[in-house]
């Protein structure tokens, strides 16, 4: 609420009759802040912590310019420039671009969707943390003077202990592999979050539009982030104990790790730019005054691109040997991928074309991320050719796509949120002069600093070279491009003067600023800590517009779910995944420093890693998991009901296979299975391209393999028997088996010699991954056992038992594919 | 008021439209690891399978992918979901035909 004598924008109202129910929601004041788990507060965690790896890494692009802006410039050595542009590249791809879109997806589905958080706050916070620890070691490479020099894409055998002796990659691969936490954690909270906390009514077609690509987003980091993760650990591996997985002389392959990269690196620019291109999806409508043009075209092409954007990742491979056929397949692929962005791009346009819109700074971002991203698309298409690819790889005209693609396809979008939501954040409105001056000075500066790299790319300056000779071609437009980067920089420059000058200078935001359609306006801003007294019943997709009653009443005074259920625990309602209807209560915790400290001990583990200190790391292992298990063991509350006036009694925490932590469980599996299917392709590419090593370090034991398998489904078999009957013996019953089964697949590789052959060291890391999902349900099942034992769980509490069954399932799977991998070249022998 | 919420539909309505949002691009997802596999065991140094071999691979698999990525598409409606459906299936049929072109055009793995 508003003060209006005060001149200060206050979060609320805060309702003086409730008081127990507001405290429960309000954020721990002073250091105390930072045990708070609210999405509010992790979000614009994120979001700032964002923004100021977004500095850094804009400060290191202009260092890179101004070593080029003459030829022979001696500003930067070449360590230093390799230094630079891979940690401009990096901090710009891992620390900015992702986790601030995730941050704006924590801070404000849940507003939007009508929900009072995110369903799984400590992992939101527990990620925040860990993205910060990441980033931090990243950064402390500068300070040990062995920042990363290998570019942000680490390719062997650059990146290997032979070419780059020292910790520099380490940093790069350990802080990177413990940030990419945080995006996996976000992406499973969102889906969870999405599919199960919607308003009453507010089915999967009624959802605002930024849910679907948040949504899409999602699942494509559950799959496109672990081949990145796989290949970090094998290059890290490779470099700590000489496991030979990019070694040509030992059956490795360099590509290996291209491949891997890639897998993750493509469908990455997607996941950038879906969530912004959601943005603008939101915004748009808003200052056109209509819903958006096409809701199901534009859906259908983000799942499409969701999918389609998986099949790219060898274009960026086209210079490396491939055969013509395959580099003619994802040439083909790299075509396609344009139509569903085409049908997004025309939902956009049609959208402006249903009436002038209002010129506000946002709108003008928008403006400017269609002229952008258009020409970045078209540019995009181009290199999708492979003669066309072959003249212009590695050269400037790449680094004009990318950008082009990149800051226009999500700087822009992203700016123009920042105008569009920074009312929601802090109360105040930012400055309209002071954010067109930032768009004019963006947009020209841009268009001078990359447009004109097409040119000089097409004249042949290659990418990432320290320096050039004078007199051939290269000067003028290198010039012109670095004042063009200082007109940029001086753009971003207003923007973040006006972020942050608007707290004090910035007009009172009125309730819905914008006259938006989305739920997320329905408060004043600041929104109260609990987002929503009562949770309305949604019937369009602009309740704002579509029901007037909402804007009409106080927003206190709005009708609704948990309306009349004030009291002092947080927790919201949850849905159906597809229809939307109420089927339960989500309760929520508290603040807590639980995160924060698992977190921590993680990053202990992961940093002593890199300074060899492998008791410590150990150690660190162990706290975090002490801080897992002090996390779950809160009481269960299955079987509670809480009265909701209009929609009834709704029971808490339902056991059910529709409930937000089954959700989250399978897309926690999506992650391992891609995890695995990352080793395996490891394995099968490896077998593939190097034949004649496949049986040089000596064949697996296939009756060791066999009792693994047994004890796989047995384990399966147990745990499924546990959902309807729960029994600390069965719980037991099922760590036994997973501890058997982790011990037998021990033995089955025992015989290979990993350090001998690549294949035979990937056969040690798809066992090494089985046995850590073996131990996940040895610690899981043990931790169940124990709370049976000391009273903690009532008849009907089986939510973790529904939960186990599909882990094990997909254990044993994994089990009986890594079975057939380890017998298949002695079957080959017998056949 | 009720004493009782009101009990989720156990198939919602959306549900059908939905599947045929999903169906189509996991078909093309199918396809596509079949194109790059077979291309896989043809084309590199094992050389697991012969070209032609491969050829017929993909050609027997492209007719059933576009059968079943296309099935749904004549499915009338105006429903968000099924204008999302019908989109999604065109697509995902010129991707997979896409997919197709290099195997069918082109003679050989070089």
């Amino acid at each position: 609420m508003i003060d209006a004598t005060a001149d200060r924008p206050r979060q609320g109202p805060v309702l003086e009759e409730l008081r127990t129910y507001e405290e429960a929601w309000a954020t721990p004041p002073g250091w105390r802040r930072l045990s708070s788990v609210s999405h509010r507060v992790v979000g614009q965690r994120f979001i700032v912590t964002g923004l100021v790896f977004f500095l850094i890494a804009g400060f290191l692009a202009l260092l890179v310019r101004t070593q080029l802006i003459v030829p022979e410039n001696t500003f930067l050595d070449a360590e230093t420039y390799n230094q630079v542009f891979t940690m401009h590249g990096t901090l710009m791809m891992f620390l900015f671009a992702i986790p601030i879109l995730e941050g704006f997806g924590v801070y404000l589905l849940p507003l939007m969707l009508g929900a009072r958080d995110l369903v799984f706050p400590r992992l939101g916070a527990f990620g925040y943390w860990c993205y910060l620890f990441g980033g931090l070691i990243v950064l402390a490479s500068f300070v040990f003077d062995a920042a990363p020099d290998g570019g942000w894409f680490m390719y062997t055998p650059l990146s290997t202990k032979e070419f780059t002796p020292g910790l520099s990659a380490d940093f790069w691969l350990i802080g990177i592999t413990f940030a990419e936490i945080a995006s996996v954690t976000a992406a499973v909270e969102l889906i969870a979050a999405i599919l199960c906390t919607r308003a009453p009514g507010m089915s999967l077609t009624k959802m605002p539009i930024f849910a679907w690509y948040m949504l899409v987003t999602a699942f494509m980091i559950t799959v496109g982030f672990p081949p990145l993760i796989v290949g970090s650990i094998l290059l890290e591996v490779e470099r700590l104990i000489g496991l030979p997985f990019f070694d040509p002389a030992l059956g490795g392959d360099p590509l290996l790790w291209q491949h891997l990269f890639w897998l993750f690196g493509h469908p990455e620019v997607y996941i950038i730019f879906l969530p912004a291109a959601g943005m603008v999806a939101t915004m748009l409508p808003t200052f056109v005054g209509k819903p958006l043009f096409g809701y199901g075209y534009a859906v259908a092409a983000v799942v499409t691109m969701g999918f389609i954007s998986f099949g790219l990742w060898a274009h960026h491979m086209f210079a490396t040997g491939l055969p013509t056929i395959t580099l003619t397949l994802f040439s083909a692929a790299s075509t396609i991928v344009t139509i569903p962005t085409g049908v997004q791009i025309f939902c956009f346009i049609l959208t402006l074309a249903q009436k002038r819109p209002r010129l506000t700074v946002p709108m003008h971002f928008i403006l400017g991320f269609l002229f952008i991203f258009v020409i970045g698309g078209l540019t995009g298409v181009m290199l999708a050719a492979v003669p066309f690819n072959w003249q212009a790889h590695d050269s400037y005209f790449v680094v004009a796509h990318l950008h082009y693609v990149l800051i226009g396809g999500m700087v822009f979008p992203l700016i123009g949120a920042f105008y569009y939501w920074t009312p929601h954040f802090t109360g105040r409105m930012m400055s309209e002069r002071l954010g067109k001056w930032a768009f004019w000075l963006m947009f020209s500066g841009f268009h001078i600093t990359f447009f004109l790299m097409h040119i000089t790319g097409l004249r042949g300056m290659p990418r990432r070279i320290s320096t050039y000779p004078a007199g051939i071609g290269w000067d003028r437009l290198n010039l012109l491009s670095t004042i063009g980067s200082y007109i940029l920089a001086a753009g971003v420059v207003v923007f973040v003067w006006d972020f942050i000058a608007h707290r004090w200078r910035g007009p009172l935001a009125p309730r819905n600023p914008w006259k938006a359609g989305t739920l997320e306006w329905l408060y004043p801003p600041i929104a109260p800590g609990h987002n929503f007294h009562a949770i309305p019943r949604v019937h369009s997709r602009e309740p704002l517009w579509d029901q007037p009653d909402l804007l009409e009443n106080e927003a206190h005074e709005t009708r609704g779910l948990l309306r009349d259920a004030p009291h002092g625990r947080r927790e919201t309602v949850g849905c159906h995944p597809l229809s939307g209807e109420p089927l339960q209560i989500v309760r929520l915790p508290h603040p807590t420093w639980i995160p924060l400290l698992t977190a921590f001990a993680v990053a202990v583990s992961f940093s002593a890693v890199l300074a060899s200190l492998y008791d410590i790391a150990a150690a660190g292992a162990v706290a975090a998991l002490f801080g897992f298990a002090a996390w779950a063991w809160e009481p269960s509350e299955t079987g509670q009901t809480i009265t909701t006036n209009d929609e009834g009694t709704l029971p808490v925490d339902v056991a059910s296979r529709l409930g937000h932590t089954h959700i989250a469980i399978i897309g926690t599996l999506m992650i391992m299975v891609a995890l695995f299917a990352s080793v395996l392709f490891a394995v099968m590419f490896l077998w593939n391209v190097q034949p004649e090593f496949t049986r040089l370090a000596g064949d697996p034991d296939l009756f060791w393999t066999s009792i693994a398998v047994a004890c796989g489904l047995g384990m399966s078999l147990v745990a499924w028997l546990a959902r309807s009957a729960p029994m600390a013996v069965l719980d037991l019953a099922v760590a036994l088996l997973a501890g058997v089964a982790g011990w037998a697949l021990y033995q089955a590789v025992l015989p290979t010699d990993p350090m001998a052959t690549a294949l035979a060291a990937t056969l040690w890391v798809m066992a090494g991954f089985i046995g850590t999902q073996q131990f996940v349900l040895l610690y899981w099942s043990l931790f169940l056992a124990l709370r049976k034992v000391s009273g903690q769980v009532a008849a009907g509490q089986i939510v973790p038992e529904i939960n186990r069954v599909p882990y094990a399932l997909v254990t044993a799977g994994m089990l009986i594919a890594a079975a057939v991998v380890l017998a298949a070249p002695q079957l080959e022998v017998l056949k | 008021m009720t004493d009782r919420p009101p009990r989720p539909q156990t198939r919602p309505h959306i549900a059908p439209g939905l599947r045929d949002v999903a169906r189509p691009v996991v078909i093309w997802t199918l396809h596509f690891i079949l194109v790059y596999a077979a291309l896989s065991a043809a084309c590199a140094e094992r050389a697991v399978a012969s070209y032609p071999a491969a050829v017929i691979a993909v050609s027997i698999g492209t007719p059933v992918a576009l059968v079943l990525a296309g099935w749904g598409l004549l499915r009338r409606g105006d429903q968000p979901m099924r204008i999302a459906a019908r989109v999604t299936i065109i697509i995902s049929l010129l991707a997979i035909l896409f997919n197709t072109a290099p195997v069918l055009l082109l003679d050989g793995c070089r």
